[in-house]
């Protein structure tokens, strides 16, 4: 950390400096985007802002103790560390004023540091900024110096796989896994600068949750200068990456890991029908005819022990089915699991530290998928979160300690009985590189006692999900959680599609010129417009 | 101005004001509702003209005359023929399989039970009124701790889904259906008296009626998590966070 750096509250660092208060006075606002390191005082047109605004997390003294505190990880940031994630500046130094109001505008997605610029608008995120530095800069210091970043180019699939080698080349996978799905060797042994807690390397495959932004330019910037306080390195004294051109085949590499748009949240889970047997084979083509469904995932916080933070953020679910069985194939993200070296890595640390004994069971992942036993058509659903008593659910789990997945009837969230009778469900798992994938299928008619089942098309059975990272202590009650979908059998293609409109085409054409002939032969006989009674031919 | 005074014309011009009106409406109308309102307007249409024969004669008059003149021979043949691919079109959709469930209907804001108990007192929710809002008038320092207080409270326990802003927004909040309540929006507390937000935050989503969908609901059960008084003072804060009015029962 630079040596200038140092904690000033503006509650107490600018006691007594009444002269400096009638200079800064009126002009502040100019004077505050204008200049750096201008101290925070009393009246400082940014305070009430942040009051109202600000100090619910960030807390009274900038010091990240807001009342937020225990419901929030990541942590509110402890402004008077002086550290800040996303800068154009060196590593260590200061963010400028332009990368506060950025980061104050747009947020942090995927964290609750909100987005302010449809609440506050451009003027009084200025001043808002303002006020944060007062909270760790004294008046004097030299302003930071500021790096540009220099438009993109457009993408090109050679930029892209130079950028592959790049990626390999300067270990990123050494964290952020090969895929990039953050399961590398020694993700889940880094700490952050704040608290000394653990830190997770971003998953690079889900773009939208970037939280410095998604442009090509953000992920410029967050490669170059790294991010203060977490162990992303600074690349810009990288010789890979000494030629601007490099840089960019980096950034292009990244954003073409995975969409950079929340894929939309939709309520109906389509299972396609197809012909052929449904594949328990992941990678099988017909899995391809399927819709990715997206199912994101909230921390259970609603009934004890809870969850704040969700280690899974989302699913995507891909149904089929055929006239005798139905299928599902479930991928998540999660970077550790039972024989990868994240995990063993993690495992070993633990060890050393003492936080855990050799032979200690390993910890558990957990996915289970979730049906009303009963459901009227219109009527209400059994409680989401696996039912309540008289309101039961039946669930399929799967566990990273069992070979198969099993029926289970819940017992109240989190808990549940193993059910004798497999009603000829099968699944099959495959991990690599951070991404579980369950498929899973079963007959759709089943004469299991209470079995769900998918007689008729379109079916409309509803379904909900919850997954745990036993990794990050999840398990039980503590859970990532979704809300009730719909699962919807689509219908096999008709005949009648193709034969009713034209017969209706028939009738209505039939119809016209009935009404002509008559209207025309009544004009000749020279009675227009006046009905007459006569026998219909 | 002869245009204007023929049934047939008014008629159009009427269904397609209403059709135009129906569908800009937001939220946009269900489909079968669509139809429901645009039926009843066709049977007062249909009434109207047949009121008197003049209307009568005065919208028949141009369909016969496209029936009969030569001169609207192409007119003619272009109607006869559209109707039938019309009907055929409309067929074919209707029979093309969904890929939506219907959606299911849920009353947002049910009527709330007379009385209920919370941690073993009963409460008269007819009579009951927030006991910390009194201070707003005579003791504004009071009143501001109150708020402060539950400012804590939204903060500790409920923007993760109602949302920073008190918009619904939350980090959490696309992960469920229905949605979670935006404060700032006119149909939600600015609509309700302060005892029916006690009754929704103590119970939760459980203690909603079944035309509710109580099982759908994520909002949670507070009673036995916050007392009393923080209840009233987090409904406090959501007022005066939002600057609507509570609404009151005279
Ligand atoms: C609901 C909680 C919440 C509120 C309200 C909030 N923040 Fe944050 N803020 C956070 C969290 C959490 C982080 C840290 C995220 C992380 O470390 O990834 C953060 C980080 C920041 C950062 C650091 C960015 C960086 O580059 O490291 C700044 C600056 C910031 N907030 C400013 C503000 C300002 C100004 C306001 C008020 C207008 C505000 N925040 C309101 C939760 C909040
Ligand atoms: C020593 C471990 C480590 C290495 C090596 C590493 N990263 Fe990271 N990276 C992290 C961590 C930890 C985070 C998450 C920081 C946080 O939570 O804010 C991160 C975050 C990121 C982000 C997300 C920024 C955002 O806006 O959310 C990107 C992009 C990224 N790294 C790219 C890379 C690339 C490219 C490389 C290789 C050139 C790399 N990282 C090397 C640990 C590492």
């Amino acid at each position: 950390m630079p040596s200038h750096i140092q904690p000033c509250a503006p509650t107490w660092c600018d006691r007594g400096s009444l002269l400096h208060v009638a200079a800064v006075g009126a002009g502040l606002i100019l004077a505050a985007s204008a200049s750096w390191a201008q101290p925070a005082p009393r009246e400082h047109p940014g305070r009430p802002i942040y009051r109202d605004h600000c100090l619910q997390c960030h807390g009274a003294e900038g010091d990240g103790h807001g009342d937020a505190f225990d419901a929030t990880f990541p942590k509110p940031r402890d402004f008077t560390s002086g550290l800040f994630k996303f800068r154009t500046t060196d590593s260590g130094e200061h963010p400028t004023l332009g990368n506060l109001q950025r980061i104050i505008a747009e947020g942090m997605p995927g964290t609750s540091m909100p987005a302010w610029a449809q609440v506050l608008g451009p003027q009084r995120i200025a001043q808002v900024a303002a006020y944060v530095q007062g909270f760790y800069v004294q008046g004097g210091a030299p302003p930071p110096v500021e790096r540009q970043v220099p438009p993109a180019p457009p993408p090109t699939r050679e930029a892209i796989a130079r950028g592959r080698l790049l990626y390999e080349r300067l270990e990123c996978a050494r964290c952020h896994g090969r895929a990039g799905r953050g399961d590398g060797n020694s993700a889940m042994t880094l700490k952050e600068d704040w608290t000394g807690g653990p830190i997770y390397p971003r998953d690079l495959t889900a773009g939208w949750r970037f939280r410095g932004g998604r442009r090509p330019e953000d992920l410029y910037r967050t490669i170059l200068f790294g991010l203060n306080g977490t162990p992303m390195p600074a690349h810009n004294e990288e010789k890979a990456l000494a030629q601007e051109q490099a840089r960019w085949d980096l950034v292009h590499y990244l954003r073409s890991l995975g969409p950079d748009t929340e894929p939309e949240v939709k309520s109906t889970l389509v299972a396609r029908r197809v012909d052929g047997e449904i594949p328990l084979d992941p990678d099988h083509a017909l899995w391809e005819r399927a819709e990715p469904f997206y199912v994101p995932l909230a921390a259970q916080v609603i009934v004890e022990p809870r969850l704040f933070q969700p280690s899974v953020r989302y699913l995507l679910v891909r149904a089929l089915h055929n006239a005798a069985e139905i299928g599902l194939r479930v991928e998540w993200v999660d970077p550790t699991s039972r024989d990868n070296e994240a995990l063993r890595e993690a495992l070993r640390k633990a060890e050393q530290d003492g936080r855990r004994r050799p032979g200690d069971p390993l910890p558990v992942d957990e996915l289970a998928i979730q049906f009303p036993l009963r459901h009227a058509a219109r009527g209400d659903l059994p409680y989401f979160l696996m039912g309540r008593p008289g309101q039961p659910v039946r669930l399929w789990v799967w566990r990273s300690d069992a070979a198969e997945v099993i029926r289970a009837e819940a017992l109240r969230f989190g808990a549940w009985r193993a059910l004798a009778d497999a009603a000829g469900l099968t699944s099959r798992l495959v991990y690599q590189d951070g991404l579980y994938v369950l498929t899973l299928k079963r007959p759709r008619i089943t004469d299991a006692p209470a079995g769900i089942q998918f007689p008729s098309e379109p079916g409309m059975v509803p379904i909900s999900f919850s997954v745990a990272d036993g990794f990050k202590g999840e398990g039980g009650a503590r859970r990532a959680i979704a809300t009730w979908y719909t699962l919807m059998l689509e219908r096999p293609p008709e005949a009648r599609l193709f034969i009713l409109p034209l017969l209706v085409a028939a009738l209505v054409g039939a119809a016209e010129m009935l009404v002509l002939r008559r209207t025309r032969a009544r004009a000749r006989r020279g009675t227009p417009g006046e009905p007459r009674e006569e026998a219909a031919t | 101005m002869r245009l204007i005074r023929n049934a047939l014309v008014q008629c159009l011009a009427v269904l397609l004001l209403a059709l135009a009106v129906l569908l800009a409406v937001r939220p946009p109308i269900p489909a079968s509702l669509l139809t429901f309102y645009l039926a009843v307007i066709g049977v007062g249409l249909g009434v109207y003209i047949t009121a008197t024969t003049e209307r009568m004669e005065s919208f028949w008059r141009p369909l016969h005359a496209l029936l009969i003149l030569d001169r609207l021979r192409p007119a003619r043949w272009g109607v006869l023929l559209a109707l039938p691919v019309l009907a055929a079109g409309q067929t074919a959709w209707s029979l093309l399989p969904t890929r939506q469930a219907p959606a299911t209907l849920r009353v947002i804001h049910p009527a709330p039970p007379t009385q209920i108990r919370f941690e073993g007192r009963s409460i008269n929710l007819r009579e009951a009124r927030n006991p910390l809002r009194a201070a707003k008038a005579s003791e504004p320092r009071a009143f501001a701790a109150h708020v402060e207080t539950g400012r804590r409270v939204y903060y500790q326990n409920c923007f993760q889904c109602h949302g920073d802003n008190l918009a619904g927004d939350g980090p959490f909040a696309h992960a469920f259906n229905p949605r979670p309540a935006n404060f700032q929006d006119l149909g939600t507390i600015a609509q309700l008296q302060e005892s029916y937000l006690f009754w929704r935050i103590a119970k939760g989503g459980p203690g909603l009626p079944p035309e509710s969908a109580p099982g759908r609901s994520a909002m949670p059960r507070w009673e036995g998590r916050l007392s009393e008084e923080e209840i009233w003072a987090v409904i406090l804060f959501l007022y005066e966070m939002t600057g609507h009015p509570p609404r009151t029962w005279d």
